[in-house]
């Protein structure tokens, strides 16, 4: 099925990356699916702000969401939930011990798989920062939505009809042996899908993979229950588009880098006779012109 | 030039770790951790834009003191935690003879313990000379006048190469003291204060141009602003 703005089931928004946005803070980023941005910085590894936080052989990760209007309410502690149990899989946390790492989330513009951006914004983030990490993992959000197949007048399955709106798991007319494990049901997925689509889905999950190690690092659910299929399938669609979005922010780092080469290249050149340098090389440097 | 992400395995080759790096306990694997490009030199190292400083014995860092006690002074080198610098840890100091900082100066001191489980111990004893702190002549100690910027740790490594393009072509034309400290801090003086901003920035914008792009910047300052 065809949807609003041209794509596919299985494609995603275009990802925008942008690094340090924010000249203060220890690193930040700006993540784009589309028109949902979300802003995250990184502080530290510094002094937790208070003793009894302190862990004696690790780092605190502190993970701060705040929404675009408002005040942060449930949903907010919610993402912030999600957030600090993928970051605590990633950063390699007892390099650090007795120092905390904020993480503060702004949410810029919502436009669907808000958790999924937040996500990604916060992992480019301690990219940034250079927050020691075992992984990189990228998160994106998929909406499931179920069409039921229902028998037609002359016994054959023609007829496509959606039982919502809300969620029905046995659907009419159908008898349950043939409807478990997707043969009365059909149930597609929409992968990245904006507010919209994520008013019309029965579910949507977000999901956090770790590319290198192909592993499921993190995932959050909503609407109605899900099957291991379903599960599957959702799976191994998030890890190929994970990577596709590792690419893309490899290609930005790439291109940050390559001002780092042009610092390195270049001929040497031997200072002129009227410059006269004193001191030890540690640092301690005169010039006269 | 390669670049890595975290996670992503490199081969040794028979060389040291280094930062950014770290071998997995298991298998004896190496992996990156941070995001960078991979330098494989004397020791296979990842380099980035990092900011905080990871304190290492032996590194001579350019700090600001936040605090001071009857004992010690409490400096902020843009590490995770404030280090700690003796007030009797400089050449020649005793109970009655030993120096006075106020809180907000530079001082340019080397790290004497770095241990991340315990504090940072910093000190201005410099072991070449035999003159005293308060002459004057000694390297390490308090940085008088000037102002000071911070730049990134693989910034700070350039500028601290015995053969800078920037710093030896800004001493063609200008007469300045700097100060580079390995925490990304730099002190900079020059006999006027627009002077100083002028190499300020021209330091700034130099760390990302080639050395022919460098050479052109400067040439166009001296002539625009001399």
């Amino acid at each position: 099925m065809a949807r609003r703005d041209g794509r596919s089931a299985n494609q995603l928004r275009p990802p925008q990356v942008e690094l340090r946005p924010l000249q203060r803070a220890d690193g930040s980023a700006r993540f784009r699916f589309g028109d949902c941005t979300v802003l995250a910085a990184v502080y530290g590894p510094k002094e937790p702000r208070t003793r009894h936080r302190e862990l004696c052989d690790r780092c605190t990760l502190d993970v701060v969401v705040r929404p675009r209007v408002g005040i942060p309410g449930p949903q907010e502690r919610q993402m912030e939930a999600l957030l600090a149990r993928q970051l605590e899989y990633v950063v390699l946390a007892t390099e650090y011990p007795r120092t905390q790492i904020s993480v503060i989330v702004q949410m810029s513009c919502c436009d669907g798989s808000t958790a999924a951006v937040a996500g990604n914004a916060a992992h480019l983030a301690l990219l940034d920062a250079g927050v020691a990490m075992k992984a990189t993992a990228m998160c994106v959000a998929l909406g499931v939505t179920w069409e039921a197949l229902v028998m037609g007048e002359d016994g054959d399955l023609g007829k496509m009809v959606k039982l919502s709106p809300e969620p029905v798991i046995w659907p009419l007319g159908v008898d349950l042996e043939a409807s478990s494990g997707n043969k009365g049901q059909l149930d597609t997925y929409r992968l990245d899908p904006t507010e919209l689509e994520e008013a019309q889905c029965d579910a949507l999950i977000s999901l956090s993979m770790d590319g290198s190690r192909n592993q499921l690092v993190s995932h959050i659910s909503s609407g109605a229950p899900l099957d291991a299929t379903i599960w599957s399938s959702c799976i191994e669609a998030a890890d190929k588009s994970c990577k596709a979005c590792l690419d893309t922010a490899f290609s930005r780092v790439s291109r940050d880098a390559g001002t780092a080469r042009r610092r390195h290249c270049g001929t040497v050149d031997r200072r002129g006779a009227g410059a006269v340098r004193k001191g030890s090389k540690r640092g301690w440097q005169f010039a006269t012109g | 030039m390669e670049l890595c992400l975290p996670g992503d395995e490199i081969p040794l080759n028979g060389l040291e770790p280094g930062s950014g790096v770290a071998v997995d306990s298991d298998s004896g694997r190496a992996f990156a951790t941070t995001a960078g490009v991979l330098r494989t030199e004397d020791e296979v190292r990842v380099e980035n834009l990092r900011k905080r400083y990871v304190p290492r014995q032996g590194d001579c860092v350019v700090g600001i003191v936040m605090g001071r006690n009857a004992d010690f002074f409490k400096v902020d080198i843009r590490a995770p935690s404030p280090a700690f610098l003796p007030t009797l840890a400089w050449n020649g100091a005793t109970k009655r003879n030993r120096p006075v900082l106020e809180i907000g100066t530079l001082v340019y001191a080397r790290v004497e313990a770095a241990h991340p489980d315990l504090d940072t111990e910093l000190s201005c004893v410099d072991p070449d000379t035999k003159k005293s702190w308060n002459t004057g002549e000694v390297l390490l100690g308090e940085l008088k006048g000037g102002l000071s910027f911070e730049v990134a740790l693989s910034a700070a490594q350039r500028l601290l190469d015995v053969d800078c393009f920037i710093l030896d072509r800004l001493g063609k034309d200008f007469a300045y003291e700097l100060c580079v400290g390995q925490n990304g801090r730099v002190w900079l003086s020059a006999p006027t204060a627009r002077e100083t901003v002028l190499l300020l920035q021209a330091i700034r914008r130099s760390f990302g141009m080639s050395n022919v792009q460098i050479e052109a910047m400067v040439g166009k300052m001296v002539g625009l602003f001399s």
